[in-house]
């Protein structure tokens, strides 16, 4: 964890984007803590340029198609009419990746700075272990509980399988029993 | 008015999606009018394609919204970490 001189949460300097794209995802700046939203100007603008241009093409496509009376003379404006959406079409799914992308880092930060308080083991890229990572760690009959989570599992239970979890138990915060798998039953 | 301004991008999202089933309606009305395939390609070419284009865009905004949502609480659970660990190191 960072010093008393360093920013709270490790990372949260701000750094030249080469240099971030280098580093790894723990250190990288903690721009949930710092930007408004997941998207920054220069994501707008890279997203708008294929938009508008393809709504250029589209509609000149059109204009032209309109201005023509047989369908030979149609055909090959038609095409540019899709052509021209498909081009629009991928600014959207351009601004959706980044944004996906940069809530998707926010959380994965998040999680390792959780773990980091909480104490909970982390494997090497910076996941919670629990029994999905490192199953041979977590008995089939300890209490496993996961980020996020209001119930108590045993380690086994199909509702944890396949999750990150952490050992807990039901009397240590006041976490309620699974319904599925009755921790703290005899079986 | 305060819930639009919080809200602008879900505004547009749904103001795009209806403005597409307009324009998709636009389109199918245009086409359905004329049996000559000429005369239906120009609706083809730009009321329908306006209407997936708008209909495209409103879901980007919608989806956009919900990641935005996401970020919000990202921020809150990133402060009140924070917080927490300038709380443990007065502690100490």
């Amino acid at each position: 964890m960072p010093t008393a001189e360093a920013p709270v949460l490790a990372g949260t300097a701000r750094r030249s984007r080469p240099a971030a794209a280098r580093t790894p995802l723990s250190e990288r700046p903690r721009l949930y803590l710092t930007q408004p939203t997941p998207w920054r100007r220069a994501h707008v603008t890279r997203a708008l340029i294929p938009a508008l241009l393809g709504a250029v093409v589209s509609a000149v496509c059109w204009w032209q198609i309109s201005g023509k009376v047989t369908l030979e003379a149609q055909q090959g404006w038609f095409v540019g009419s899709f052509l021209g959406a498909a081009i629009a079409a991928l600014g959207g799914v351009y601004f959706l990746l980044v944004n996906l992308r940069e809530v998707y880092v926010g959380k994965r930060q998040l999680v390792a700075d959780l773990a980091e308080v909480m104490d909970w083991p982390l494997t090497r890229d910076g996941r919670v272990r629990g029994t999905a990572l490192a199953g041979d760690e977590i008995a089939g009959d300890d209490l496993v509980t996961g980020p996020g989570m209001t119930l108590v599992h045993r380690a086994d239970c199909q509702v944890a399988r396949g999750k990150a979890m952490f050992p807990a138990t039901v009397a240590e915060a006041g976490y309620g029993r699974c319904g599925i798998c009755l921790p703290g039953d005899a079986q | 008015m305060n819930l639009l301004r919080t809200q602008w991008d879900r505004a547009i999202a749904i103001a795009c999606a209806i403005g597409g089933v307009v324009a998709l309606f636009v389109g199918w009305f245009g086409t359905s009018g004329t049996e000559h395939v000429a005369e239906q390609l120009p609706y083809i070419a730009s009321s329908s394609i306006t209407g997936i284009f708008l209909l495209g865009v409103g879901a980007t905004l919608w989806l956009t919204a919900d990641l935005r949502d996401e970020w919000r609480e990202l921020r809150r659970v990133g402060n009140l970490l924070e917080t927490e660990l300038a709380q443990r190191r007065a502690h100490r």
